[in-house]
């Protein structure tokens, strides 16, 4: 594609401009200790759900880029196949995964919970945005991806305004949403509309027929192929990217709060490559992994990169589910959801 | 035997050294690959999830829920109407290609072929993009024509779901049937004749019923595969939250945590109903011998149809081609060369970029192709092989009990793949294999997943060689191995070489059983292409499908013409009657 | 070479018992028929003389080298035994010179020999000048001769030929018996021919072995077999023969309703127990009138019912007061018709008396 790499150089480029102005400088790899570990190691094996294929091909491109010698293999898949997978390896003994990137952040305490993780901190985490610094205490997870869950529509029409407004009945037939039993996107989207508005919303939601298909992009597809015209679960840099590929599709954010949901990412404690795999995962805190999320739409790890279209977290308003008792909020989601809407 | 002593045996033995070395190294491997992953499943079944204890706790939900019913009877409703549409469309289609002056027979074995070599999930995005029920093509077609409101077709529905299906199975019953019905010889239908009965005649008491044994095997095969398909109906089948037996099992291993034991024991109804029906079979074909015997040539006389039932047999005909390939190609390639496919078909929108991308651009692509084209080849290979020394073993009895052999080789059929995968990873991926990550795992995977069609492959082409054959060869001084490699390998070319490409092709295309092994250095084409679909990048992903179908399209011309330069000097094979 | 030795030989499948206790020697260079209805065990013999079949018990031997006991059974590879089979098995994807070749190169001859070895047979069985074609284009008999050749250029010990001519229309049938019996001749391999056809039997076999239902019956010379049958079975299988019911009237005589007929015994009968007299038609005589000629003997009255004209003979049916019919082959110049009371003469040298059933 070489259209979207140029575009994807252009921004990059602007990314990095907006980052040296504010005085931000990479660190040298070569000095790097951690690097050095790495390339010993030689490769890393990521398992990752969290970003779309093309948007983690770039992070992997720009990553050999900075970090030459390490052999950088993707398992991309759904976050809970890659998920089942390490706990499969994890069950004979026969771990592969140095780094793995899901959108449950479940399966970061449950993978705590065996032992089955080991901490790091990263050496620039003073530059992730607050809210998300310390994810836990231990340091056994963090932050890996931030995805926005807002309301998509068809370009030509203007949608509702707010959750609330959706399910109001104007827009019966006309939405589109993934299942929260396949994506930890939606069963996030789930567990926040359950938290805000109680089981009600789910009862409005039902009545208004909406389509379910399975993963949270499904909803942009409907969309795309004028199936449906609103989409309830979509994440923002998704949708953002169709936009800006010529689809006929765009965003709004909800005035009664957008749900953010984190990816996680974590090293689980028997990785072969482990230095690899947080050297990877540091990267992600980097301003050159900050260029090609803002190229690819998606927002960026660090509070001084701002993300495409100049939005940044303090201009918006969001929701995040806390993170306690987040299981039981899931299981009860996915129940609730089971019975109302099917 | 086994009231000789040991001694005895150890001449019985000691005479036949070679035959019983093969057949130890052929236990031990149906063991390893068939009964070990097997064991892992059954064992699995039978542990807790969450305190990962052995308990029975698994059948007591399985049988004590409802909601645990539902699926496996929808499984059931989907599994018999698609073997009962393949069937009422694939057998007329087989004896119109194969038997009947219709015109454009060529073009219509090549594209059933076509259909055969689709991955069916690819078939399922080609008709949503065609049958979604307000944006599908065919549908906004019909309502502008007709002004209507209400949509031609809803692909979102079980009628869908067993569309789409029934349409990529139906070449499974085609070439089982077409296959009998090409070798059929010709002197049994003149032997009806010349007693008087008409063409017609003929065709309805002894073609037909000749050919039954093959539409009892491709009911059974077409019913498995609507038991165990996946990609379908997880597209087609969630927007309803409609459940069947796959998409549960899937859903077992999306929750959290992963219910892998209860998926292991969730499979065991399907294992009942499966083997039921190849019990079915058994009883329905009894002993009865359905051993066609070659005559002096394989000429076949074909039924003259009259002008207009030629032209009404080709419509008929060109329903799988039309729906199974036409249509959703020219969907998929439409997306696959946009831009962007939301805009729809226009100039402005036309764009080359995604297949550049995937053949030039994508290192993971390519090397998924290769992987595909390679573990194919070799697993096929693999398969064949092993499949026809069981089948030799178990159709000329070698011992006593060698027919446990070929229903070990059979077992993997009725497994969902999801499920094997699992068996798969819990039998080797400890020591002392130690094989996940590689390519090997990958490789034994698709060898045991689709041994039981190499193995009733060339159980068929077997039969069909008499075995007074290699005892010709053994009587004039040629040990067993030896009339094996020289008289029956060869004459068992052909049939090998179409039950390799009937290996190959659902190698190429299966999904669920790898969706665990793949590693990424192992990746290939599915599980790519099912994962740019679960990212949403329609046009990768329609980029990627006709790729696949393309490279796996070369590999059957190839294989085609292989066929047909052997088969030149072997045409007049006689196939003689067993004698009883 | 070598004779062969059956000794005691059974076969059992399941609870079918398809051989028992079959005892036979065959003398080397001879040619011993296995004749018999099917299902009689012949196939069964020659089976488990090929090695394909193992022994429930009992053992072959040939020489002293022990073939199959149910212990050990020498693979049929080893037995320098050849196998020509009902249904020619000649490998469809080889020449007719291919196929003759095979053994020969299995036993690792050099080219040379591999070549002479392989016209030689194919002389042998006049099919030298079609040495490249495939079996597929060539005739049933032709295949047959295939099939001969490859099992003779091996030069094996033994030649088991399994109902090589059933196949076969009538003519060619008869043309490759002469033809078996003179490469037998020419080669002087020990040979085992299973047939149900007892003229093929005679014509070919120094030896025949008649079987029934597993059981060995006679094994004699063709003469011996045809002349004497040992009892009812072999009387009624081999050739035409009259089989007229009776009770034994003491040693070498029957008594056929009121009448007492003198023959010879082929085995035990207990006076006054059920026996039958077998005659052959061509050996029965007819006379006009009540009464025999003086002089003659073994006389019993019937009644023509039917008289066909054969040209070279006249083929009468009549029948016995008890009710039997015979056939009588009569010369031409006899016209006895329908209806005519006649009296037959059985010489009481072509009178063969047996215990019935």
């Amino acid at each position: 594609m070489s259209k979207i790499t140029r575009r994807s150089l252009l921004s990059s480029g602007a990314a990095v401009g907006v980052a040296s102005a504010l005085g931000i400088r990479p660190v040298l790899a070569q000095h790097d200790p951690l690097y050095e570990a790495a390339r010993e190691e030689g490769e890393v094996n990521l398992y990752w759900g969290s970003y779309e294929q093309k948007t983690i091909d770039e992070l992997i491109a720009a990553f050999t880029a900075k970090y030459p010698g390490i052999n950088v293999n993707l398992l991309r898949q759904a976050s809970q196949t890659v998920y089942t997978r390490l706990r499969l390896e994890l069950q004979n003994d026969a771990v592969q995964c140095d780094s793995l990137g899901t959108t449950n952040a479940l399966h970061y305490r449950e993978l705590k919970a065996i032992d089955a993780l080991q901490p790091y901190k990263p050496t620039e985490s003073a530059i992730i945005p607050e809210a998300f610094r310390t994810l836990d205490e231990d340091d056994m997870y963090h932050v890996g991806a931030i995805s926005l869950i807002c309301i998509n529509r068809a370009a030509d029409v203007k949608g509702p305004q707010s959750w609330a407004e959706m399910v109001g009945g104007d827009f019966a037939g006309e939405i589109s949403c993934g299942s929260p039993a396949h994506s930890g996107d939606v069963a996030h989207w789930t567990v926040a509309m359950l938290a805000k508005f109680g089981d009600d919303f789910l009862r409005d939601f039902a009545a208004q027929n909406p389509k379910i298909g399975q993963s949270s992009v499904d909803s942009v597809t409907d969309i795309l192929a004028g199936e449906r015209t609103v989409g309830a679960s979509a994440p923002y840099s998704y949708t953002l990217t169709q936009k800006a590929a010529g689809n006929p599709i765009d965003i709004t954010i909800p005035s009664d709060e957008a749900v953010l949901n984190l990816g996680i990412t974590g090293i689980p404690a028997k990785a072969p490559h482990p230095n690899a795999g947080q050297l990877f995962n540091q990267f992600l805190y980097s301003p050159e992994a900050s260029a090609v999320l803002v190229a690819n739409n998606w927002p960026t790890l660090r509070s001084d990169v701002p993300w495409a279209g100049d939005l940044s977290l303090d201009q918006i308003s969001w929701y995040r589910n806390p993170s306690e008792g987040l299981d039981e909020a899931m299981k009860e989601a996915i129940d609730k959801w089971k019975n109302i809407v099917g | 035997m086994s009231s000789h002593s040991r001694a005895d045996l150890f001449g019985l033995v000691s005479h036949n050294l070679p035959r019983w070395l093969v057949i130890s190294v052929v236990i031990v491997t149906l063991l390893l690959l068939v009964a070990h992953p097997l064991g892992w499943i059954l064992w699995n079944s039978v542990h807790d999830d969450t305190t990962q204890k052995l308990s029975l706790v698994n059948y007591r939900r399985i049988f004590s829920s409802a909601s645990l019913w539902v699926p496996i009877v929808n499984s059931l409703i989907v599994a018999f109407s698609v073997a009962f549409f393949s069937t009422l469309i694939g057998v007329p289609l087989a004896w119109l290609v194969s038997r009947t002056d219709m015109p454009g027979r060529g073009l219509v074995r090549a594209m059933t072929m076509t259909a055969f070599v689709t991955p069916s999930f690819i078939g399922a995005l080609g008709w949503i993009l065609l049958a979604a029920p307000r944006a599908g093509w065919l549908n906004v077609g019909w309502q502008n024509l007709t002004s209507s409101d209400w949509p031609l077709f809803d692909i979102y529905t079980m009628t869908g779901t067993i569309f789409v299906c029934s349409i990529y199975t139906v070449p499974y019953t085609f070439s089982l049937v077409a296959s009998a019905f090409d070798e059929m010889a010709v002197e049994l239908e003149d032997a009806a004749t010349t007693l008087g009965a008409g063409k017609w005649r003929t065709m309805l008491t002894i073609t037909i019923p000749l050919a039954r044994p093959a539409f009892l095997v491709g009911f059974i095969l077409s019913f498995i595969q609507g038991m165990t398909l996946f990609g379908v109906p997880a597209f087609l089948l969630t927007p309803s939250g409609t459940r069947v037996v796959t998409t549960q099992l899937a859903e077992f291993y999306q929750l959290f945590p992963p219910e892998i034991f209860l998926a292991a024991a969730y499979c065991m109804p399907l294992l009942v109903v499966t083997g039921g029906l190849f019990w079915v079979r058994r009883r329905l074909l009894g002993r009865r011998q359905f051993v066609t015997i070659g005559g002096k040539s394989l000429r076949t006389r074909r039924i003259e149809l009259g002008a207009r039932a030629r032209w009404v047999g080709f419509v008929f005909a060109m329903i799988v081609p039309v729906t199974a390939v036409f249509l959703p190609f020219a969907a998929l390639i439409l997306v696959s060369l946009s831009k962007a496919w939301g805009m729809g078909p226009s100039l402005d929108n036309f764009t080359l970029d995604w297949y550049r991308w995937a053949l030039w651009e994508n290192g993971e692509t390519q090397r998924a192709m290769i992987n595909s084209l390679v573990y194919a080849g070799l697993a096929a290979t693999l398969g064949m092989i092993l499949g026809t020394v069981v089948a030799f073993i178990s159709e000329r009895k070698l011992f006593s009990g060698a027919a446990i052999l070929g229903a070990l080789a059979t077992m993997p059929i009725i497994i969902p793949g999801i499920v094997l995968s699992v068996g798969f990873f819990s039998a080797y991926t400890r020591p002392p294999f130690g094989f996940y990550g590689t390519s090997m795992l990958v490789i034994i995977a698709f060898v045991a997943t689709f041994l039981p069609i190499a193995y009733s492959q060339a159980t068929t082409t077997i039969k069909g060689i008499s075995a007074d054959l290699e005892r010709a060869a053994r009587s004039v001084g040629a040990g067993e191995i030896r009339a094996f490699l020289s008289i029956t390998a060869p004459l068992m070319r052909t049939g090998l070489i179409s039950g390799w490409l009937l290996v190959f092709i659902p190698i190429m295309r299966e999904l669920s059983v790898v969706i665990f092994l793949v590693s990424p250095q192992t990746n290939v084409m599915t599980t790519l292409i099912y994962n740019y679909k679960d990212g949403g990048n329609y046009e990768a992903v329609a980029a990627t499908s006709v790729v696949l179908l393309a490279g796996t399209l070369v590999i059957v011309l190839l294989a085609r013409l292989f066929v047909g330069q052997g088969s030149r000097r072997t045409r007049k094979i006689q196939t003689m009657e067993e004698n009883s | 070479m070598s004779g062969i030795r059956i000794k005691e030989l059974s076969k059992s499948f399941g609870n079918f018992q398809a051989l028992r206790n079959l005892t036979l020697d065959l003398e080397d260079g001879q040619l011993l028929a296995l004749l018999g209805p099917s299902g009689c065990g012949k196939s069964t013999t020659l089976q488990m003389l090929a090695g394909f079949e193992m022994p429930t018990s009992g053992e072959i031997w040939t020489g002293d080298r022990l073939l199959s006991s149910p212990t050990s059974v020498i693979p049929p590879e080893k037995r320098g035994a050849s196998l020509v089979f009902q249904n020619y098995a000649v490998w469809p994807h080889m020449t007719v010179a291919d196929n003759v070749a095979f053994g020969l190169k299995v036993k690792r001859l050099s080219r040379n020999d591999v070549r002479e070895g392989t016209m030689a047979a194919l002389n042998a069985v006049r099919l030298g000048p079609l040495a490249d074609r495939y079996p597929s284009e060539m005739s049933g008999g032709q295949q047959q001769r295939i099939a001969l050749a490859r099992a003779l250029a091996v030069q094996p010990e033994i030649l088991l030929l399994d109902e090589p001519l059933s196949n076969l229309d009538a003519a060619l049938r008869d043309e490759m018996r002469f033809e078996i019996r003179r490469v037998h001749d020419e080669m002087g391999i020990t040979t085992v021919y299973v047939t149900h056809d007892q003229s093929e039997a005679l014509v070919t076999a120094d030896r025949i072995a008649v079987m029934k239902d597993g059981e060995l019956q006679q094994f004699d010379s063709p003469t011996e077999v045809f002349e004497r049958p040992k009892n009812e079975f072999v009387a009624g299988f081999i050739g035409k023969n009259n089989i007229v019911p009776g009770v034994s009237a003491g040693k070498s005589a029957i008594r056929i309703g009121d009448r007492v007929i003198r023959g010879q015994d082929t085995n035990d009968v207990s006076e006054g127990g059920g026996a039958i007299l077998a005659i052959r038609p061509t050996k029965t005589r007819l006379h006009d009138g009540n009464s025999l000629p003086a002089g003659l003997e073994n006389g019993l009255p019937a009644t023509v019912i039917r008289s066909a004209y054969l040209g070279e003979t006249r083929d009468i049916l009549a029948e016995l007061t008890t009710g039997t019919t015979m056939r009588v082959m009569v010369p031409p110049e006899q016209q006895p018709a329908p209806g005519d009371q006649v009296m037959l003469e059985l010489p009481a040298d072509q009178c063969r008396i047996m215990a019935k059933g």
